[in-house]
């Protein structure tokens, strides 16, 4: 199934796609139940190490409960169970030998509202690191500066790093909040609705962003670190022209009986060229949900 | 009518602040607040006084500040808020708030006096106070720690941060707008405290060797002068001075304390 990338972006890099593309992430009948009541069933999904993936769908068809669970933050739900088992790598991330903190240093995640820590912006980037055992003052300062530059922070905030992040607009907050995620060097960056709480200008910058992430190649080239395993980012998202600029692979998400349900998946193109189901045929025709 | 309620509050401010400029103003100096008193309080200075009240403040707090903020920490983090060990520990806490000091003085005298012997003494009153303090400490600074959105726990458990730096680095600076107040009430409180001192830390105006020897605080020195020591009034009032420029020193450090927590946080949200 090779491809072509559907986004006739300027940011998109011609790197040789592989023949076929490996598989990162591998959901088994994965189901998230809120107090017994399931919000999304049975989900059977494989996502491309190293390329966009789009979850999309209507409202309240479990696109977010399955992201959330992807890094087991549905763990910081009370009343939220997950069932089913999900592969990242060689890790079952729900048995024993994989825990929360581990899983979740490999797989980041972005919020649909922004969430930088009330502290300034520097510290935003430099905290986590030295949770992460980065001792030396000086490797922090130059990998917040290199995560600042990739996602395009470096010129607007370089003379204020010691400002409060929260003096930040809405769309910088964001992207400060995906450069404190690189910071870690995820393989899996896990975006929930990245734009929806942001104007369209920001979230157009969002979008490039996501698209220059995409196979890691920024974060490498310029913080000059050895070779690493290519970003993977998984993007929920309800604005269905943004699925088709952005990802690589599309998996439509519907309300079936009551609950959601991943319905069909594949290529961006095929998805929203040749539907399978009628009701996602629908869906990206804009009549219905 | 709104506004004569208001006048109302400034005139009874203005009339106790006066009252008390008007009557110790003149009795100020240094040797006043470094000497030891004399003739039963009526002559010398209150030295040994700040002293101990210092003392028993330092030890309510030593005790209280971890105490609540642990307690603050498993409400707000740690236990679901309807559950019943939630609901359990908030019930007693408010009516502990409700419990006259003059109760607490008793038990203060019956446990930490009698039962665990410590006596009259500085131990006693600082604990004793420390039990008078916790339940609106601990009240307020869980209300501080909830009002830290679960957008910040969320950011911080995605960066996966553990949990200790979770609440160190991001739960507490945010918390510590209302850990801040319930300490200026908790220490207003404990400083103004008269009745469950009495009974507890005792009231030998000597200077205190150590925190086993029953110390006078100085609300406990100015209910004396005033109630069992004839001519001890001039004196009285100027120890009241000393206690609400005292007090009123530890709420204007506590505010800076606070503005420098909250430096770089309050901005548009």
């Amino acid at each position: 199934m090779t491809q072509t990338n559907p986004a006739p972006l300027k940011l998109v890099q011609a790197t040789p796609e592989p023949a076929a593309p490996e598989t990162l992430i591998r959901s088994c009948c994965l189901s998230v139940h809120y107090d017994g009541r399931p919000a999304v069933r049975d989900v059977d999904l494989e996502i491309a190490r190293g390329r966009v993936t789009a979850i999309i769908g209507p409202s309240g068809c479990g696109k977010s409960s399955f992201l959330a669970s992807l890094n087991r933050m549905t763990d910081l739900v009370p009343g939220c169970s997950v069932t089913g088992a999900v592969r990242i790598g060689d890790t079952d991330i729900f048995e024993k030998p994989c825990d929360p903190v581990t899983l979740r240093r490999q797989v980041g995640m972005i919020f649909q509202k922004p969430n930088p820590f009330a502290m300034s912006i520097k510290k935003n980037l430099t905290m986590p690191l030295k949770e992460h055992g980065v001792r030396k003052r000086a490797d922090r300062d130059a990998a917040a500066e290199a995560v600042l530059r990739d996602v395009g922070l470096w010129e607007e905030v370089k003379d204020r790093l010691n400002a409060s992040a929260l003096s930040l607009s809405g769309g910088q907050q964001q992207r400060l909040c995906i450069a404190r995620a690189l910071i870690l060097k995820p393989k899996v960056l896990l975006m929930d609705e990245p734009c929806s709480a942001l104007d369209p200008i920001a979230s157009g910058v969002i979008e490039d962003l996501i698209l220059k992430l995409r196979g890691g190649c920024c974060a490498t080239e310029k913080s000059g670190s050895v070779d690493e395993a290519p970003l993977t980012l998984v993007v929920v998202t309800h604005n269905l022209a943004q699925a088709r600029r952005i990802a690589d692979d599309t998996a439509v998400f519907w309300v079936r009986d009551g609950v959601g349900a991943m319905i069909e998946a594949g290529p961006t193109e095929q998805i929203f060229g040749s539907p399978r189901e009628e009701e996602s045929r629908q869906y990206i025709r804009g009549m219905r949900g | 009518m709104v506004w004569s309620a208001a006048v109302l509050v400034v005139a009874i401010f203005v009339w106790i602040v006066g009252d008390l400029l008007a009557g110790g103003l003149s009795r100020l100096s240094w040797s006043f607040l470094t000497e030891a008193s004399l003739d039963a309080g009526r002559a010398g200075g209150i030295g040994p006084m700040i002293v101990s009240t210092a003392l028993i403040l330092a030890v309510c707090l030593a005790v209280s500040v971890p105490i609540g903020l642990a307690t603050a920490v498993m409400l707000s983090e740690f236990v679901r808020r309807a559950g019943w060990l939630s609901r359990t520990v908030r019930w007693s806490l408010d009516i502990l708030a409700g419990v006259p000091s003059i109760v607490f003085g008793l038990f203060g005298n019956v446990f930490f006096c009698q039962v665990l012997g410590l006596g009259f003494s500085i131990w006693s009153g600082g604990l004793t106070l420390a039990c008078m303090v916790l339940p609106i400490f601990i009240r307020s600074a869980e209300v501080g720690f909830r009002s830290v959105p679960d957008a910040q726990r969320n950011a911080a458990a995605a960066l996966a941060m553990s949990r200790f730096t979770t609440l160190w680095r991001v739960l507490l600076p945010g918390a510590m707008p209302g850990v801040i107040v319930g300490l200026v009430l908790g220490v207003g409180r404990a400083g103004a405290e008269t009745a469950a001192l009495i009974f507890t830390s005792g009231y030998v105006d000597r200077m205190p060797e150590s925190l086993s020897d029953s110390g006078r605080s100085l609300s406990v020195h100015i209910f004396d002068l005033s109630m069992n020591v004839p001519g001890g009034d001039g004196n009285a009032y100027a120890s009241a001075l000393v206690l609400a420029f005292l007090l009123l020193v530890i709420n204007l450090a506590a505010a800076l304390v606070g503005a420098r927590f909250l430096k770089g946080s309050v901005v548009n949200v």
